[in-house]
C-alpha cells in the first residue's frame, strides 16, 4: 500500500475540519465525500507548466484554500468559493474564484479554471439558517470527532456518497456508539444531496431510539422546503412531548404553521414565546418577521408598538413594527423602528435591506445604494439581497440588475419560500430590464413599454372595431 | 493587477428592445420613424388592392400568353430563390443592418427601408441573411405590379412575354434580388404605387389614387433619389391619363407633400452636410451633372445591362406616335434618375442603384422587340441572349463575398456565451479612409450568440483582458485593406500584426482567400492570395 500523499492528509484534515467550519461559514456548506473530486480538480495535471506542486487545502468559512508551490519554490494559493452570482467573470464551473496570489501565473490560473470547470458535480448545501443549522450541525465534541476518526461517520459519509443512504439505519442498529452529533451529521448530508427520496431515511436516523432532538428538528425545517409542513410540524410536536423546550423549536414550529396559513396558531405559539431568550434572536428575526408580516393583526402590532416605544425600547418589537410597516408601504415609520432596531440588528443583511428600500421608494438613491451594499458585504445567501439591489441599481447598472434577478430566481427555483405575486413580479421587471437594456432613459423605456403592451393588448379589439366602422359606414353609403 | 481581475465579463449595453431604442430618437428621429412605419403600415394595406389590379390584368391577356408570363414569373422565383445571397455594399450592409436591429436614429438613406427591417426582426433574428430572404421574396413580387403596369401601356400581348421572360432571367436583377439593397422593396412599392395610378378611367376604384399616394410615399420614404423620381414618374402617370385637378386630388398630393417632408428635410440636411464635408459633389452637380449621367448611366454599360436591350429600348423612342411620346417620357425620367443619383454615385453602386431604371428600359426593350417583324424579332432575340452573357460577370466572386463567408464561418466557431472577439474597428490606426470597417455585431448577439467585440487598439490598451469562454481574434479582409494602398505599404495592417504577434494564439480557422482583384477604392494590396484565420488566445 502505498504512502498518503501531503494532498491525502490535507484532505483528510480537511474533512475533519468540514462540519465544524463549513457550516458556521458563509451560508455555503460542503457536504463530505467531495474529497476526491476536490482533489482531481485542483492538482496539476500534464497540462501545467513544469515544476508546479499542489500542497494541500483547507476550508475556510464556506471557502476552498489551495495551495501550491510554483517551480522557485514560492508558496501561491487560489481561494475558491459557492458561485453565488452565476455567470460571474471569475465563475469556473460550480466555484468562484474569489482571489488568487498576485504571482500566480495566468497560465497556471486558466488551468485551474479549466480543470474546475470539468467538475461534473459538486455539492453545496445552502444554510438559510447560520445559527440554527450551525448550532444543530457541529459535532462540537470529542466524540465526533473521535468518531470520525475511527472511520463511523466517513463510512456514512461514503454511503451517502454512493447513493446508498439506505444503509445507514442497518449501521445505526449495528453500532451503538454512534451518537446525536453523527446522526445529525448525516442528516445534513442527506438534505445537502437535495433528493426528497432521501427524506424517510433522514426521519429514521433522526427518530431512531434513543432519538436525537436536534436531527429531528433538522429534519422539520426540511419539510418546509419539501413542502411537507405538516410533516414537520408532527416531528416539532414529538420533540416538544419529548421534553424539548428549546425556543427555536417553537419558531419553527410556528413557521410551519404559516406555511400551513395557520395564522392565528402561529401567532398564539409566538405569543407563548419570550423571544428574546431565543438564541440568536437576531438572526432568527429576519424569519420570525415574516410570520407578523403574513399574518396581520392589529392588535398585535399595537402591543408591539408599545413596546417598542416604551422608555426602554424593546428592540425585537421595534424590528418586527419596523418590518410590518415596511410591508405597508410607510417608509418613513418603518425607518424610525428599524433604526431603533439596529443596535441588535445590526448583523442582520435584513435590517439594512429594509432600510435600503425604504429609502429607495423615498427617492433617497445615494442611502438606498449604501444601505443594499452594505447588506450585501454582510454575506449570506438571502435572495433578497439580489432582488433589493436590482431594484435600487435597475436604472444605474441595468446589466447587473439583470444579473442579480437571474441569480434571485435560480435561487427561488425549487424552494418554497416564495409568492406566486413576487415571482410574478420579479419576471416582470426581469422581462423588462431586459427589453429596456442600453435604453437612454429607463423610465422613459419602461413607460415606453407599457403603452406598446396595452397596445398589442387591444390592437385586434380595435382593428375589429374599426373594420365594423367602415362596414357600417359602408352599408349605410349604400343604402 | 492579478489574473483573476483582468478577466472581463460581458454585458450588452445595446438597446435591443424597440422600447429602450425609442429612448434614443430625437424629436426628429420620432417623426421620421412615425411616418415611415405609418407609410409602411398604409401600403401594406394596399397591396390585396395591388394584387387584384395585377391579377385583372393579367386575366385580360389572351390564354398563351398569359401562360407564358406566369411560367416566366415561376422562373423568376426560381433563380430568385436560388442564386447565392451577396452582400454589394462593400461591408456597408453589415452597418444598413445593425441600424435596423438597433435602431436609435435614422439612417443616412431615411427611415423607410429601416423600419421595414425593424418589423422583419420583430419575428426573425437581425441577420443579413434574413433580410436578403425578405428582398428575394419582395423582388420577385415586384416583377407583377411591373408587368402589369407595362400592360398598362398598351403593349402587343408579345411584348409582355419577352418582357416577363426578360425580368426573370436579366442577371443585373437576379443578382439585385439577392442583395441587401434597399431599393428592392421601394420598387415594390414604387412600382405597385404607379400601377394603380395609371389605371384607366373605367377601370379605376374609389380609393385607388389614395393607395396609390401611399405607395409612392412609402417608396419615396425608401431612398433619397426615389423622393424625386416616384412623384416625377407619379406626374408623367397622371398626365398621361389626364387626371384632372380637383380638390380631392390636390389634398392627396398636399399628404404626400406631408409624408415626404421629414424624408425630405433629412436628405436635403445630409447632402448639405456631405458637400460641406466635401463628400459628395453636389457643388458638381450641375456643371458636369447633364454630361456625367452618360458615363454612370446602366444603360450604356454592356457589361451590366444587355447591349441589344440598349439598342431596342433607344430604338423603340424614336416613334412619332403618342406611345413614343411616353416612351421619351420615360427615357428622360430615367435620365433625371441618374442625374439625382450623381450627387453621390461610387461606380460600384451604379448596379445595384440603377437596377430599377434598368427594368424599365428592359420593358422599352421588350416594346420594340415585340414591333419587330418576326424575322429580325428573333435574330433581335439571339442578340439579346448573346450580349446577355458578359453581363454574367456581375456574379463573379468579389473579396467581399470572401471576407463575408469566412466572417460567419468564424463566427460559427465561437461558444455560444462569454467569448470575446477582438476585430479590426473604425478606431484602429491607421485612418480608415474609404475603407468600410463595419462589423455585423447583430451576429454576436442572442439570438445567434452573446459575445463581446474589442476594437484592436483597444482591447491592447486595456491590458488584453481575457473573457471566461475565450478570447479570438478575427483576421479578415479588412486587415489588409488600406484606402488607396500604397505599392510599398506592407499587406497586413500593422495592427493586426503586432496583435498577432504579441499574444499567444491558437489558430481555430485558417484559410487562404484568393485575391479577386481590386475594387473602386483600391483597398486591396497586390498579393495573390490573403490569409485569414480566427484564433483563440491561449489559456
Amino acid at each position: 500500500m502505498s504512502r498518503p500523499s501531503v494532498i491525502n492528509i490535507a484532505l483528510a484534515v480537511l474533512t475533519l475540519w468540514l462540519p465544524r467550519h463549513a457550516l458556521a461559514a458563509d451560508r455555503w456548506a460542503i457536504p463530505p465525500g467531495q474529497e476526491a473530486v476536490l482533489e482531481k480538480a485542483l492538482a496539476p495535471t500534464a497540462a501545467w507548466p513544469k515544476g508546479w506542486t499542489f500542497t494541500g487545502a483547507n476550508i475556510d468559512h464556506g471557502a476552498i484554500d489551495a495551495r501550491y508551490r510554483d517551480p522557485k519554490g514560492l508558496g501561491l494559493g487560489v481561494r475558491l468559493q459557492h458561485p453565488q452570482y452565476v455567470g460571474g467573470p471569475r465563475q469556473a464551473g460550480q466555484f468562484e474564484i474569489a482571489s488568487i496570489s498576485a504571482e500566480l501565473p495566468d497560465d497556471v490560473v486558466a488551468q485551474i479554471k479549466v480543470q474546475l470547470a470539468k467538475v461534473p458535480e459538486f455539492k453545496w448545501l445552502p444554510l438559510h439558517d447560520r445559527e440554527g443549522d450551525a448550532a444543530t450541525a457541529e459535532p462540537a465534541d470529542a466524540t465526533g470527532t473521535a468518531q470520525a476518526v475511527n472511520g463511523v461517520q466517513a463510512r456514512g459519509d461514503a454511503l451517502i456518497a454512493a447513493n446508498q443512504a439506505d444503509q445507514l439505519l442497518p449501521l445505526l442498529a449495528q453500532d451503538k456508539t454512534i451518537d446525536c452529533a453523527t446522526r445529525q451529521h448525516w442528516v445534513v448530508g442527506l438534505i445537502a444531496t437535495q433528493k426528497p427520496t432521501l427524506f424517510g431515511v433522514a426521519n429514521d436516523l433522526a427518530r431512531q431510539a434513543p432519538a436525537c432532538p436536534k436531527a429531528q428538528q433538522t429534519v422539520a425545517r426540511w419539510t418546509a422546503t419539501l413542502g411537507k409542513p405538516a410533516q414537520g410540524e408532527a416531528i416539532l410536536r414529538e420533540v416538544q412531548q419529548a421534553g424539548g423546550d428549546d425556543p427555536l423549536v417553537a419558531v419553527d414550529l410556528a413557521l410551519l404553521m404559516r406555511q400551513q396559513a395557520r395564522c392565528g396558531d402561529a401567532l398564539a405559539v409566538l405569543g407563548k414565546l419570550d423571544l428574546a431568550k431565543v438564541p440568536g434572536i437576531a438572526s432568527e428575526l429576519a424569519r420570525l418577521s415574516r410570520i407578523y408580516i403574513d399574518c396581520p393583526d392589529k392588535a398585535v402590532l399595537a402591543a408591539m408598538r408599545q413596546r417598542a416605544d416604551a422608555a426602554q425600547p424593546d428592540l425585537i418589537a421595534a424590528f418586527i413594527v419596523g418590518s410590518i410597516l415596511h410591508h405597508d408601504g410607510a417608509w418613513q415609520e418603518s425607518d424610525t423602528y428599524l433604526l431603533r432596531a439596529e443596535p441588535l440588528m445590526k448583523v442582520e443583511p435584513r435590517e439594512y435591506l429594509y432600510r435600503a428600500m425604504n429609502a429607495w421608494h423615498e427617492g433617497r438613491q445615494a442611502d438606498a445604494e449604501q444601505l443594499v451594499g452594505h447588506a450585501a458585504t454582510m454575506g449570506g445567501t438571502d435572495p433578497d439581497v439580489l432582488y433589493c439591489r436590482a431594484m435600487i441599481f435597475a436604472e444605474r447598472n441595468t446589466a447587473q440588475a439583470i444579473a442579480d434577478l437571474q441569480a434571485y430566481d435560480k435561487a427561488m427555483a425549487g424552494t418554497l419560500d416564495k409568492t406566486p405575486g413576487k415571482q410574478a413580479h420579479v419576471s416582470e421587471i426581469l422581462a423588462e430590464l431586459q427589453a429596456c437594456q442600453g435604453a437612454k432613459d429607463l423610465q422613459r423605456c419602461r413607460q415606453l413599454r407599457q403603452v406598446s403592451r396595452f397596445t398589442v393588448r387591444w390592437l385586434p379589439a380595435l382593428v375589429v372595431l374599426a373594420l365594423g366602422v367602415f362596414a357600417v359606414l359602408r352599408w349605410r353609403r349604400r343604402r | 493587477m492579478n489574473a483573476a481581475t483582468r478577466l472581463i465579463d460581458y454585458a450588452g449595453e445595446v438597446p435591443t428592445g424597440l422600447a429602450a431604442q425609442m429612448t434614443w430618437w430625437s424629436p426628429t428621429d420620432a417623426g421620421q420613424f412615425g411616418v415611415a412605419a405609418l407609410g409602411l403600415l398604409l401600403a401594406l394595406l394596399a397591396l390585396p388592392r395591388v394584387a387584384v389590379t395585377v391579377a385583372d390584368t393579367l386575366r385580360r391577356l389572351p390564354r398563351p400568353y398569359r401562360r407564358a408570363v406566369l411560367v416566366a414569373l415561376g422562373l423568376a422565383l426560381l433563380v430568385r430563390l436560388l442564386v447565392p445571397a451577396r452582400l454589394v455594399l462593400l461591408f456597408s450592409g453589415y452597418e444598413l443592418v445593425e441600424r435596423s436591429a438597433v435602431l436609435t436614429g435614422v439612417h443616412r438613406y431615411g427611415a423607410g427601408a429601416q423600419v421595414l427591417h425593424r418589423l422583419l426582426f420583430l419575428f426573425l433574428p437581425p441577420d443579413h441573411a434574413t433580410l436578403i430572404l425578405l428582398h428575394r421574396v419582395t423582388a420577385w413580387l415586384a416583377l407583377w405590379p411591373l408587368l402589369a403596369w407595362f400592360a398598362r401601356w398598351r403593349p402587343p400581348p408579345r411584348a409582355l412575354v419577352f418582357a416577363a421572360l426578360g425580368l426573370a432571367l436579366l442577371p443585373l436583377l437576379v443578382r439585385d434580388a439577392a442583395t441587401e439593397s434597399i431599393l428592392v422593396p421601394g420598387s415594390l412599392w414604387l412600382w405597385s404605387g404607379l400601377l394603380l395610378l395609371d389605371a384607366p378611367p373605367d377601370g379605376q376604384r374609389a380609393g385607388d389614387h389614395w393607395r396609390a399616394m401611399v405607395l409612392v410615399a412609402a417608396a419615396a420614404l425608401t431612398r433619397p433619389e426615389l423622393l424625386i423620381v416616384a412623384p416625377v414618374l407619379g406626374l408623367l402617370v397622371v398626365r398621361r391619363r389626364g387626371v384632372r385637378l380637383t380638390w380631392p386630388r390636390a389634398g392627396l398630393a398636399l399628404l404626400f407633400l406631408v409624408l415626404v417632408s421629414p424624408q425630405l428635410w433629412h436628405t436635403v440636411e445630409r447632402m448639405l452636410q456631405d458637400a460641406a464635408q466635401g463628400t459628395n459633389r453636389l457643388h458638381k452637380l450641375f456643371p458636369l451633372g447633364p454630361l456625367a449621367v452618360v458615363g454612370s448611366f446602366l444603360p450604356f454599360w454592356p457589361l451590366a445591362f444587355p447591349l441589344a436591350w440598349t439598342l431596342l429600348a433607344l430604338r423603340s423612342l424614336w416613334r412619332p406616335t403618342e406611345q413614343g411620346a411616353w416612351r421619351r417620357q420615360l427615357a428622360v425620367a430615367t435620365y433625371l434618375w441618374v442625374f439625382a443619383l450623381l450627387v453621390d454615385l461610387p461606380q460600384t453602386s451604379v448596379p445595384r442603384l440603377e437596377a430599377p431604371l434598368a427594368a424599365l428600359w428592359l420593358l422599352l426593350g421588350a416594346w420594340q422587340l415585340a414591333e419587330l417583324p418576326p424575322l429580325t424579332q428573333r435574330w433581335a432575340g439571339a442578340l439579346v441572349v448573346l450580349t446577355t452573357l458578359p453581363t454574367l460577370w456581375l456574379f463573379a466572386p468579389t473579396n467581399e463575398d470572401d471576407a463575408e463567408h469566412f466572417t460567419r464561418a468564424a463566427l460559427a466557431q465561437l461558444p455560444t456565451e462569454g467569448a470575446c472577439l477582438v476585430t479590426l474597428h473604425e478606431s484602429d490606426p491607421p485612418d480608415k479612409g474609404k475603407v468600410q470597417r463595419a462589423f455585423p455585431d447583430y451576429l454576436l448577439r442572442p439570438p445567434h450568440r452573446t459575445a463581446k467585440r474589442y476594437a484592436m487598439a483597444q482591447w491592447q490598451e486595456a491590458g488584453a483582458p481575457q473573457c471566461r469562454a475565450g478570447t479570438f481574434l478575427l483576421i479578415e479582409h479588412r486587415c489588409y485593406a488600406i484606402f488607396h494602398h500604397p505599392v510599398n505599404a506592407p499587406a497586413l495592417l500593422p495592427i493586426c500584426t503586432d496583435t498577432l504577434a504579441q499574444h499567444a494564439w491558437q489558430p481555430v480557422l485558417q484559410t487562404s482567400a484568393p485575391n479577386h482583384g481590386q475594387n473602386e477604392y483600391g483597398w486591396y494590396p497586390d498579393v495573390p492570395a490573403f490569409q485569414l484565420g480566427l484564433y483563440r488566445m491561449r489559456p
